[in-house]
């Protein structure tokens, strides 16, 4: 018994190797580049701009997927107590969860992902893969509600975004055409280092991959404050307290003279 | 270009917005003596600002505030030094005891639940009793009477406890165990809420300490004044949640506040201010009850926060 055990997962995986609807080796590398490869926060960082361009065949589509580091997270659950008022019952611990997601695509996917939904779900892209990959310590009755609460959450954040239909080619020979992706980097984006994906899709394969790194840090007075905080913490919360209290008093000496001056 | 970067927020921010609610929070410190930490950080929260980063950077802008505040009530004379540091060492004492009363209450589950009760229940108890009571004063002096001074239960009761001294900015005399007994239960109850704990201290020194209602709003940002700094001081050691940028544009707009409150509050009346002090709280209380029984957008929330 216990050995049959051990043969079904084997016999899954090669398997699945045989029918696997495209070889690993197939895949080209896409010519593709993005600007800029390292976004620095300074001072005035409002979100940024990310130009993804690059080269496909002519007759295809593409995806960019801009993605962080799987992390885990613990968040509040929201439930009703006494059948009535609504407040945190407990947590919830999500694990496999990537700290940025920001999808784009070109049109001809949007009518493949509408059309053809087993094609679009084996591709891997996209919120609903994200679904099948987190994963989540519930029953199973509550996970799906509890991911889609979750997409949610970090849709609210701005740091998961889907943008279908928002990548545009340009010029167009017989064999090629060019594309351009604007990729909005939310201002919220963790420093750290992500993956730019750019996939070149043909009636619903994978034909294409390239994958680039984009890293995020800050500098300037960002840095600074940044590392005052974390490595002298003691020093910034004293240097915080004076600020305020000096602050306090400059605000006093020009605005609050003269009339309330040492009268009861 | 009137955006800035918060580095511990880890968001930006426009400097205007900002700006302009450290102003409304600054003025409403100024009138009533209060931090408006319960109004300043959902509204933090609410433009992008993760909710422990929010709590912790808006005790550092409350500093400012009441910095400036003390200062203004402290030359109209409404600052009663002794008062106040009695209060602050009850304060400091609940406040310790609190954090290990809400450890019992976590292990026992629904810990978050007792809170927000006890949070509407008495916000609309102290608030509906000062409006009435208020409302009451107000027309009592249109019509010229005097009202002969009884002693209820409650003053006969305090004039009993040992070692009576004069307060005399505020005018009365107490108990030293008063204060610091008032002091510790406010502050076993604000270290449980979250909150600086102005919205419960005013209301106990206006009715269970008597003293007169300018006083009291000076004295309060006094006390506020220390017990931010204390915050202040441990959030950015212990759990890196100050940002000083979101603090600092705060400030500009709080400290300028807290100026012209305090100017506000010598215009009124003791009546006047306690009657919108009162219909504030009662605001709160609505806002908080409305949270209770709306349901929530996102099911699921941050940790950290009021």
């Amino acid at each position: 018994m216990i050995r049959n055990r051990i043969w079904i997962p084997i016999i899954i995986l090669v398997a699945s190797f045989m029918w696997h609807p495209q070889p690993a080796g197939s895949t080209e590398s896409v010519t593709t580049k993005h600007e800029p490869n390292l976004i620095a926060i300074g001072a005035f960082f409002n979100g940024t701009q990310l130009t993804v361009s690059g080269k496909v065949a002519a007759e295809n589509e593409v995806v960019v997927i801009v993605k962080g580091k799987q992390e885990e997270l613990t968040l509040k659950k929201k439930g009703k107590a006494l059948g009535l008022l609504w407040m945190n019952l407990g947590s919830v611990h999500f694990k496999n969860v990537p700290n940025l997601y920001l999808l784009y695509s070109s049109k001809g996917i949007m009518e493949l992902a509408a059309s053809e939904s087993k094609t679009w779900e084996q591709l891997g892209i996209g919120f609903e893969s994200l679904k099948k990959q987190i994963e989540i310590e519930a029953p199973q009755a509550e996970r799906n509600d509890l991911i889609q609460e979750f997409l949610k959450l970090k849709q609210s954040q701005k740091l998961y975004a889907s943008h279908p239909g928002e990548i545009s080619f340009g010029q167009k020979t017989d064999t090629e055409k060019s594309f351009n992706a604007a990729v909005w980097i939310p201002p919220q984006i963790p420093l750290g280092e992500y993956q730019v994906q750019v996939m070149e899709i043909h009636n619903g394969i994978i034909v294409g991959n390239s994958m680039d790194q984009l890293k995020v840090k800050e500098q300037g007075i960002p840095f600074m404050i940044s590392s005052l905080a974390f490595n002298h913490s003691l020093l910034y919360g004293f240097l915080a307290v004076l600020i305020a209290v000096a602050a306090g008093l400059v605000m006093d000496f020009f605005f609050g003279t003269g009339k309330g001056g040492g009268a009861h | 270009m009137f955006h800035l970067y918060l580095p511990i927020a880890g968001n930006s921010v426009n400097i205007l917005l900002i700006f302009g609610l450290g102003g409304l929070v600054g003025i409403l410190s100024g009138i009533f003596g209060v931090g408006g930490g319960f109004l300043m950080t959902p509204l933090l929260i609410m433009i992008g600002i993760p909710p422990t980063i929010a709590a912790a950077s808006d005790s550092n802008q409350i500093v400012g505030a009441s910095t400036s505040g003390t200062l203004a009530h402290y030359k109209m004379g409404n600052v009663d030094f002794k008062m106040g540091i009695l209060l602050l060492i009850g304060g400091v004492a609940g406040g310790t005891l609190g954090v290990q009363v809400i450890k019992v209450l976590r292990q026992m589950g629904n810990a978050d639940f007792l809170i927000k009760i006890t949070y509407v229940l008495m916000l609309g108890f102290v608030g509906s009793y000062m409006f009435i009571e208020s409302l009451q004063a107000l027309r009592i002096k249109e019509v010229p009477t005097t009202i002969p001074q009884k002693k209820s239960k409650y003053a006969q009761l305090i004039g009993k406890l040992p070692w009576q001294t004069d307060f005399i900015k505020s005018g009365v005399r107490l108990s030293v165990l008063m204060p610091l007994v008032l002091g510790t239960f406010v502050g076993i109850l604000a270290a449980i809420m979250g909150v600086g704990g102005g919205f419960i201290m005013v209301p106990v020194m206006v009715y269970l300490l008597r003293m007169p209602m300018h006083v009291v709003v000076g004295t309060s940002l006094f006390q506020i004044l220390f017990t931010c700094v204390n915050v202040t001081i441990m959030q950015s050691y212990s759990n890196h949640t100050v940002d000083f940028i979101l603090a600092l544009i705060l400030l500009l707009g709080s400290t300028l506040g807290a100026q012209f409150g305090a100017k506000i509050s010598k215009k009124l009346k003791g009546d006047q201010l306690k009657i919108l002090l009162a219909s504030l709280v009662l605001v709160v209380m609505v806002k908080m009850l409305l949270d209770l029984l709306l349901t929530p957008h996102i099911m699921l929330g941050l940790k950290g926060g009021h």
